[in-house]
């Protein structure tokens, strides 16, 4: 008897299951929502020190995920130089961000690995103020330690039975990996689009893939695990890194402040040195 | 208020979905090759759940050995475990460098990653314990009077079993028959970490919806429509079963 009641109990588990799935992808279509909260006025402004129009002292930043060694290292800057605000960052692809935001996701800063993600939801008007371009990231090729693939050119990665990985094409670095074989004519022998750059890297480093199409700051992030191989002009393959304020959100000033902190000089010599190049 | 919370996300996407152009997204190479892999992949996963999942759940119901109850909880581990950290243990088992993939690889060159096989494996292993829970809850709740009076008779076990076990368990075979493809239809966390994401290849469904939403926002509703209508009729066709008992 107990395991009859068992049985009903999961399969109706179940059932919730499917439904809640269905709500996960459902919840990507809902229309874009402006927030209700009206934005501080002017005389609101002008107490750096407690950052004003920050009322829950949490700051939403929705950020690409090749940036999370920086924001990582960031952290502790933000906190001195932004009393009172805590810095919540949720990272993944470009492309899903942009659409959390457009369904309406409590976001107070988006940063794309990509100009025409941002450019998108300014269309939408979602998007408060001028986006500011503060990095730039470039294409690389890496392979595992050892380069069990013996990669050394672009010809050597359409041999037939080779591992290659690059990012799903709604994702900034799919995209500039697409472009560059477009411009150099090459049909690498790809085998999986990965939803994002970490996952991607991931299966690399653990030597499921031969090679993968990654930023110039993941391969510098995990050298010790990864090697790079030089392949013509795919340096120039860039891509802008922008942040911008999006409309809905609840505390413009303190995300404005964090923008602004991305400019600053400190920020920026992290940026350096983890192999980003100014813009 | 708890109905709602079910009802409006439906209501959401149907009214966000391109009604118009449905006919061309469901035939476009995207959408028709995510449909031949999901179709072809859960039905193979399906047929493999139940050449695998009945015997077992036959052992587990009708048996008794040491660590029965050990085996049992690792068969239903699936069902709770995030498919995301399944496909991380399929990967790290049968990967290219896994536990069982990596001599397998050495020796062969057979690869299971990025090939529909990757995809029927995940399937497998995230929708396999639907099956045997449902057919093993069937096994225990059934009245073993008429196997006996029929031992008595002179029947042999495989009379007893083809004529009067398996009859009598037949509509919660179906039933976890059912429960099983639905499930592995639907599967995307073990199958992106484990198979990887490729149109054509390992791309299912899901998978497309994920990977679409970002490039083509009507496509990724029009395909989670599909899913949608598909696991409405999974409940309708199983309505009896589960709403009839309660």
């Amino acid at each position: 008897m107990f395991d009859h009641r068992f049985t009903r109990c999961v399969t109706g588990l179940f059932a919730a299951g499917v439904l809640i799935g269905a709500l996960g992808l459902i919840s990507c279509s809902e229309p874009a929502r402006q927030g209700s909260d009206p934005t501080p006025s002017a005389s609101d402004r002008g107490d750096a020190a407690t950052v004003p129009g920050l009322r829950s002292g949490r700051l939403d930043v929705f950020a690409a995920a090749s940036l999370t060694d920086v924001f990582t290292t960031i952290e502790p800057m933000v906190a001195r130089r932004l009393p009172g605000v805590d810095l919540d960052v949720n990272f993944a692809g470009s492309s899903t961000l942009r659409e959390q935001i457009i369904a309406g996701a409590p976001a107070d800063v988006i940063v794309s690995a990509n100009r025409q993600i941002v450019d998108d939801l300014v269309d939408g008007g979602a998007i408060d103020g001028a986006p500011t371009v503060f990095a730039v990231n470039s294409l690389t090729l890496v392979v595992p330690s050892g380069n069990p693939g013996e990669i050394s050119s672009l010809d050597d990665l359409e041999r037939s039975g080779l591992l290659v990985g690059v990012c799903a094409a709604a994702v900034p670095c799919g995209v500039l990996a697409q472009e560059y074989f477009a411009a150099r004519g090459v049909t690498p022998s790809i085998v999986t689009e990965e939803p994002d750059v970490r996952t991607l890297l991931a299966k690399v480093i653990s030597g499921e893939l031969d090679a993968g199409f990654v930023y110039r700051t993941d391969a510098l992030a995990k050298s010790e695990a990864v090697e790079v191989v030089e392949l013509p002009e795919i340096a120039e393959m860039t891509t802008e890194y922008v942040a911008a304020r999006v409309a809905q959100s609840t505390h413009p000033d303190a995300g404005q402040g964090f923008i602004e902190l991305l400019k600053d000089p400190q920020v920026q010599a992290i940026l350096l040195d983890q192999g980003f190049v100014l813009p | 208020m708890a109905v709602s919370l079910f009802v409006l996300p439906l209501i959401a996407l149907a009214s966000n979905a391109p009604w118009s152009s449905l006919g061309q997204i469901y035939t476009s190479p995207v959408a028709l090759d995510a449909l031949r892999i999901s179709a072809i992949a859960s039905i193979t996963a399906t047929l493999i759940c139940v050449v695998l999942g009945v015997p077992l759940a036959f052992v587990l119901a009708r048996t008794d050995f040491p660590g029965r109850r050990i085996v049992r909880a690792l068969v239903v581990l699936p069902m709770v475990l995030p498919p995301v950290v399944g496909g991380t243990a399929l990967l790290l088992a049968f990967g290219r460098r896994g536990m069982v993939g990596g001599p397998l690889y050495d020796a062969t060159g057979l690869l299971l990653p990025y090939s529909m096989w990757g995809v029927v494996l995940a399937n497998v292993f995230v929708a396999m314990p639907f099956l045997v829970v449902t057919v093993y809850g069937a096994l225990r709740a059934l009245d073993r009077r008429p196997e006996a009076a029929a031992a008595t008779l002179g029947a042999s076990e495989a009379y007893i079993l083809r004529r009067i076990t398996l009859p009598a368990i037949a509509p919660s075979v179906g039933a976890g028959v059912v429960l099983c493809w639905a499930r592995a239809l639907g599967e995307f966390g073990a199958t992106v970490t484990f198979a990887g994401n490729l149109e054509g290849r390992t791309q299912t469904l899901p998978l497309a919806v994920f990977v679409t939403l970002g490039s083509d926002r009507d496509g990724a509703v029009a395909i989670s429509l599909m899913l949608v209508a598909v696991s409405v009729t999974v409940l309708i066709a199983l309505r009896e079963r589960w709403w009839g008992q309660l």
